[in-house]
């Protein structure tokens, strides 16, 4: 252990992420916590309509990889690689605190976020592959000596005290640079892990290891559960459709849509009675050999979504890192209009134009 | 035919075939995962389709979809545009023409495929291709016509290959299927980026080879992914009626899927082609007469993009199983 520890801190002098390896008192991350990357990943590709198990390892990939720090510049790093996937996501959240004492919950106010999706080499002690002429990662995973077990504890359903991940350092070269520089990433030792996701699946979801099993399906990212988006299945829901008839709050959606050959821009914003508006871009795009999925979210007071109660006007005005504003208005017929310079600047993306005809919109109310 | 269409791309078709053939693959390849039938079940299918059989088959319907919104070609299309709330896209599609006569030499090569669907759910089709090899009976089409895709269920019952088929009228006759193949990455986990399938069929009724009485494309793996791609198939499902072959000419690749980045084997390939059900395993040939891709799916709110596999090394190692069977 020391000598790691001297190791590290040798390193550390030439790059700054190694300052972050886990702490050996650092308590073990659950199994939600080890299945999180993949989660948010896999929410990710459901907001763009690709379904529940777009992501849907099967079970004999067996190893999923995953490295996680914070960069010199605030941005929080992450790598997951499983298969021949490695994707390695860029971002940024600011929160507020809300609520009392034991009440008190942190709320995302805004999240800036960008996944570059790579096809690469990934085995059980290594990850490697090149993200074009934005950069490439080449490590290999150390095993710190601690491991998670299939126990109560870490959430297991069904406790059988197995191995599910081995907590470690990935070791090598990590570098990338963001599309015009907005981040700069040159890493050498980073903490991460090195799961059993048969394990953990059978942990989660309690079965038996060698059960055939399936990732649960994706939730909807953000707490935004927009009709013809996203449904508990990854089916495409229907618009206007009341699909939770509770005594929740009503709420008014709008959503703005453009698609191309490779690439799928969203804009939506959703607003519950007397609740604050949320505001989400999404835009995929496959260019050369990456695929990129990038995500702006903001919340808003809920003044900056307003619509008339035959849900034939609206207008938005959603707060950074969107600008401008937008309209909706219904013609004759089936005719809208979506004008407004509304725009947003995802990372790597700046001044992304959210309005215009090649948009398709709908305004609707659930529950 | 389709030489003449491209005669300047002859010369360099053959040096760039004769250089993938030769080419050893860029990873080892899995074993392809096959299924021999029994030859009383190529007899029965011999006598099981008849021209009214034929007419009633629709694209495979497959039983579970695994994502959201993507369709197979060979799949009914679901409502997705209308599901998803967003507005039908009405843009200008690329053309998928009717071929005038899909008898002639260069078209004859490319068929249709039906099947009777296990449990009795019904009849099935595809389109597919005759491929050049030593038993002159080889089609290569899309794995999800040979098989369900992550599991060892074949879609093993009255599988016959039906070269140059129109109007209901079989040209060439029928070739049933004796032995049905898929890539490793299909057959273990159902991966979009290797679904592609092979049979290998035995005689018509008049007792011909699939090579002697169509002939066959030449095949070529590992090139790059950026060709022009003339896309064959038989779409059965509106606007078209799946009567006749279509083809899309002088396509070119376009990008990689995003969702390809998630599935194991190399980047599919995008075109640009408004396909429908029952195009699914329908060649895109290059060069004229050059089989490196079969189409695999589409998003049911983009009907102008096409997906197919890249022509790699576990479709060589498919090919080559094939190419040996007796």
């Amino acid at each position: 252990m020391r000598g790691r520890r001297l190791a590290c801190l040798l390193l550390a002098l030439t790059a700054p992420a190694c300052a972050a390896a886990p702490a050996a008192a650092a308590p073990a991350p659950s199994a939600r916590a080890l299945y999180a990357g993949v989660a948010r990943l896999n929410g990710q590709l459901a907001l763009m309509g690709q379904g529940a198990s777009a992501l849907g390892l099967p079970p004999r990939r067996r190893t999923l990889s995953e490295l996680r720090f914070e960069n010199r510049d605030g941005y929080t790093i992450s790598v997951v690689a499983f298969g021949q996937t490695v994707a390695l996501d860029v971002s940024r959240a600011r929160f507020r605190l809300r609520g009392r004492g034991g009440a008190r919950r942190k709320l995302r106010e805004r999240v800036l976020e960008t996944t570059y999706l790579a096809h690469g080499r990934v085995t059980p002690g290594s990850i490697e592959a090149s993200f074009g002429g934005l950069g490439r990662i080449s490590m290999r995973f150390r095993p710190g000596g601690r491991q998670v077990r299939a126990t109560r504890g870490a959430g297991c359903r069904k406790p059988s005290g197995a191995a599910i991940a081995q907590l470690g350092a990935f070791e090598g070269v990590l570098r990338f640079r963001g599309e015009g520089g907005y981040t700069a990433v040159d890493a050498r030792r980073v903490p991460g892990r090195s799961v059993d996701l048969r394990a953990l699946l059978a942990c989660l979801l309690g079965v038996a290891p060698n059960a055939a099993a399936s990732l649960p399906a994706p939730h909807a990212p953000l707490g935004i559960r927009l009709p013809g988006l996203v449904s508990p299945r990854g089916a495409p829901g229907v618009p206007s459709t009341p699909t939770h008839p509770s005594g929740a709050p009503r709420s008014t959606s709008l959503l703005a849509s453009r698609k191309e050959a490779l690439a799928r821009l969203v804009f939506a914003t959703q607003e519950r009675e007397g609740g604050a508006a949320r505001f989400l871009a999404v835009e995929q795009a496959s260019a050369g050999s990456l695929g990129i999925v990038r995500l702006a979210y903001a919340r808003g007071a809920a003044g900056r979504f307003s619509f008339d109660d035959a849900l034939a006007a609206a207008t938005v005005h959603p707060p950074a890192p969107f600008s401008g504003r937008a309209e909706l208005r219904r013609g004759p017929g089936d005719a809208k209009s979506w004008s407004g310079p509304l725009a947003v600047s995802f990372l790597g993306a700046p001044g992304v134009p959210l309005t215009g005809p090649p948009f398709g919109v709908s305004l609707s109310q659930g529950f | 035919m389709r030489d003449r269409r491209h005669p300047r791309r002859a010369a360099a078709a053959l040096l760039a075939v004769a250089v993938a053939l030769l080419a050893t693959a860029a990873g080892a390849a899995a074993a392809p995962p096959s299924a021999t039938l029994r030859p009383a079940s190529s007899r029965h299918a011999l006598s099981f389709w008849t021209p009214q059989r034929m007419r009633r088959a629709r694209p495979l319907d497959l039983p579970a979809p695994r994502r959201g919104g993507l369709v197979h070609a060979s799949a009914s299309p679901a409502a997705d545009g209308e599901g998803r709330g967003v507005e039908a896209d009405s843009e200008a599609r690329a053309e998928f023409a009717a071929v005038e006569d899909p008898t002639a030499p260069g078209f004859r090569r490319n068929g249709v495929i039906f099947i009777s669907l296990p449990g009795g759910s019904g009849l099935g089709r595809c389109s597919g291709t005759s491929v050049d090899a030593p038993n002159r009976s080889v089609v290569i089409t899309a794995g999800h016509c040979v098989n369900l895709g992550g599991s060892r269920r074949w879609f093993d019952r009255d599988w016959v290959f039906v070269p140059g088929y129109h109007d209901g009228i079989r040209p060439f006759g029928v070739f049933p299927a004796r032995w049905l193949g898929a890539t490793a990455p299909w057959v273990e986990e159902g991966s979009e980026n290797a679904d592609v399938g092979a049979a290998v069929v035995g005689r018509n009724e008049k007792g011909q080879r699939l090579g002697g009485a169509v002939g066959g494309d030449r095949i070529a793996f590992g090139l790059p992914p950026g060709q022009v791609f003339d896309v064959h198939g038989y779409p059965a499902e509106a606007p078209f009626d799946g009567a006749t072959q279509r083809l899309c000419a002088g396509t070119p690749f376009l990008g990689h899927d995003l969702a390809s980045f998630l599935w194991r084997g190399p980047l599919n390939l995008a075109i640009s082609c408004d396909v429908t059900g029952g195009a699914s395993g329908g060649g895109w040939t290059i060069h004229g007469d050059v089989l490196n891709s079969v189409t695999n799916y589409g998003y049911g709110d983009d009907r102008r993009t096409d997906f197919g596999s890249y022509f790699g090394g576990a479709v060589r190692a498919l090919y080559r199983k094939a190419a040996s069977v007796r």
